[in-house]
């Protein structure tokens, strides 16, 4: 459903890469827009198959030689994006020299990217939960049963399984939390969550439409719409516009309500470590003002971005283990 | 009393809620550096004294808060930190706080707290507030400059330690905070940055703190701290809580909060704490004040989904 216009194979260009000072869209050539591939920033790519379902999740991963004794991050995309939105993330990660202690995993979600399920039409929260918990305990699973892993079998006690953090923006960020809340994530450790705020994302909502009626329909190259969202400002960071490019149609909005609902409230009582990242403290609603102010979590603020923080500034948040 | 002619000016000036200029700020900043740098880091205070919490920038409730606790020098007070980010005028706040420490300097104590810092201030409003009303970071550069004198805590009459955050493992009695070089930044660990940023907790012990610096410490912490020091209370601010004070910890803790309705938006009280020559405490709660001619708080929906 959301394929987007870039086939789910390219990921966005490291900003740091590009020279500042005059306009970016001025220094972009015919090329750029089509020159990286998803593997300059993933080890390996797999389709996995839900025993039982018709349901078949394309993942990237990175560091596939940590089995145990360390950490699992898995990173969920927003609406309309796809895993390699966090292309930049998981490279900024790998360069910390973590290569022995962090394993990353993202996935596409239920009806985006290069994942397809017996109904790509159903993004009900219920589901994306649904995919979320069994996919990240079949993929724990296979790492323990086929690649050796500890706690596989009981005569290796020494190893300790890798402890899960799972990530997620915006839609993601709600699958994050909603999941995490029902406990059904085995070794889940902690949560982090990339601008998604109950009140604020409601509130959203209606000022959504009118923006929406001014999108384009279509456009007649990729080019053409990547300039769009370069000129409209959807994507700060210029060169992930070119490759996250998303399309939401307005059949999106069935779920909106759905996904954002609650969220506050269960993000508080989610008893795993908990950090929100945001661009503004204006997008705080009271309940969770309330809980910053009491010191509940932890809150990393990030200012100059837009929306899609990862890839505005994917060196921004400093992850601490 | 020439001394304070252009003290006396500032704070007239400042207590219509107007910035002062940059060379006046330059001013002031140098006279209360003066000050604060011969002060302790734990601060000798007086009673009778009235103990305040964050005020975070809500200037027209700072005013409330002198109505209903009494003028300055009438009343001798303790502000425990956080003067700054988050509400409209944290620049008027911060100078008229600091104006009032160089003008009354016995009857005023100014600590410092966690968001008195370079850092903090450049995400959370006060940065972007002094380069909107000066047009330049000059001065938010001079105020963060004089926070790293503002003195860590203060001890009432030997007996009420008040301090911004809490307490922390590396500390066990006041000299070891005495023997702590703070001028400087804030650091993002050990026992500076964990008495601006430790919060009282359930949980015995010290845990790590969800905030991600500082630690949460429990009863036997508090009990424990306050029997070795000879103290009967710890007062702190911090955390913002509903009615303003809240007692934990079986008494030996009270957080104190003074910016009512935080953010303009969280409903909360504030409360003050007024201890009285025999060393008696009475809080005082009060809601915002009435918002004469301040603009209306409107939100900007962020640019979601898109």
């Amino acid at each position: 459903m959301f394929r987007g216009i870039y086939k789910g194979s390219l990921p966005p260009i490291d900003p740091s890469s590009i020279h500042h000072g005059e306009s970016l869209a001025d220094q972009l050539q015919d090329k750029d827009y089509y020159s990286v591939g998803w593997n300059q920033y993933f080890d390996q790519s797999r389709d996995i198959k839900l025993p039982g379902t018709e349901n078949t999740f394309r993942i990237y991963e990175s560091n596939v030689d940590v089995v145990d004794n360390g950490y699992l991050f898995v990173f969920l995309h927003g609406g309309g994006y796809t895993s390699l939105s966090w292309s930049l993330v998981v490279d900024k990660i790998k360069k910390k020299n973590l290569e022995k202690k962090v394993r990353m995993m993202c996935y596409d979600c239920r009806g985006h990217g290069e994942t397809k399920t017996s109904d790509d039409s159903n993004l009900s929260i219920e589901t994306m939960v649904d995919d979320c918990a069994n996919l990240i305990n079949y993929y724990q699973d296979i790492i323990y049963k086929n690649e050796g892993g500890g706690g596989g079998n009981d005569d290796d006690d020494q190893k300790e399984r890798l402890k899960v953090i799972i990530v997620g923006h915006s839609m993601g960020g709600s699958v994050v939390i909603k999941t995490s809340s029902t406990n059904r994530i085995n070794n889940l450790f902690g949560l982090i969550v990339i601008d998604v705020v109950e009140g604020t994302a409601l509130l959203a909502l209606s000022s959504m439409k009118s923006i929406l009626a001014k999108r384009p329909k279509s456009f007649d190259s990729v080019k053409d719409a990547i300039k769009w969202s370069i000129s409209s400002n959807t994507v700060k960071n210029i060169e992930s516009a070119r490759v996250s490019l998303y399309f939401i149609n307005n059949f999106f909005f069935f779920f909106l309500t759905d996904w954002f609902s609650g969220l506050s409230k269960e993000f508080l009582s989610s008893m795993a470590l908990k950090l929100l990242i945001l661009a503004g403290t204006d997008r705080l609603d009271r309940e969770l003002t309330i809980a910053q102010m009491q010191g509940k979590f932890q809150l990393i603020l990030l200012p100059l971005c837009g929306h899609v923080i990862q890839e505005d500034v994917p060196t921004g948040p400093k992850i601490n283990i | 009393m020439g001394e304070f002619q252009d003290v006396d000016k500032y704070i007239s000036i400042l207590k219509e809620c107007k910035p002062l200029s940059e060379s006046e700020v330059r001013d002031l900043c140098e006279k209360a550096r003066e000050i604060l740098s011969k002060e302790s880091n734990v601060q000798p205070v007086r009673c009778p004294v009235t103990v305040c919490g964050d005020i975070h920038g809500q200037f027209h409730d700072l005013m409330e808060l002198f109505k209903i606790g009494g003028n300055c020098p009438d009343t001798n007070y303790l502000f425990m930190g956080d003067y700054v980010d988050r509400g409209f005028y944290s620049v008027e706040t911060v100078t008229l706080l600091v104006a009032l420490k160089v003008r009354y300097k016995d009857r005023v104590t100014i600590l410092r707290g966690n968001h008195e810092s370079r850092q903090i201030t450049q995400v959370y409003g006060f940065y972007d507030e002094c380069l909107r009303k000066y047009g330049n970071p000059n001065v938010w550069k001079l105020f963060t400059d004089l926070f790293d004198y503002l003195p860590l805590t203060a001890l009432i009459e030997n007996q009420v330690f008040c301090l911004h955050g809490g307490l922390s493992p590396s500390i066990d009695t006041l000299d070891h905070i005495e023997n702590l070089d703070r001028v400087q930044e804030v650091p993002h660990e050990g026992a500076m940055c964990d008495l601006l940023w430790s919060d009282p907790d359930d949980r015995l012990g010290f845990g790590y703190s969800p905030r991600g610096a500082g630690y949460t410490f429990g009863k036997d912490i508090s009990e424990q701290f306050n029997h070795n020091n000879g103290l009967t209370l710890v007062a702190r601010a911090h955390q913002l809580v509903m009615e303003g004070y809240n007692w934990c910890h079986d008494q030996n803790v009270v957080t104190i909060f003074s910016a009512p309705n935080y953010c303009y938006r969280c409903g909360n009280l504030a409360a003050i704490m007024e201890i009285d020559e025999k060393m008696k405490h009475t809080f005082l709660q009060f809601d915002p004040a009435p918002r004469r001619g301040e603009p209306h708080v409107t939100r900007r929906t962020p640019d979601y989904f898109l």
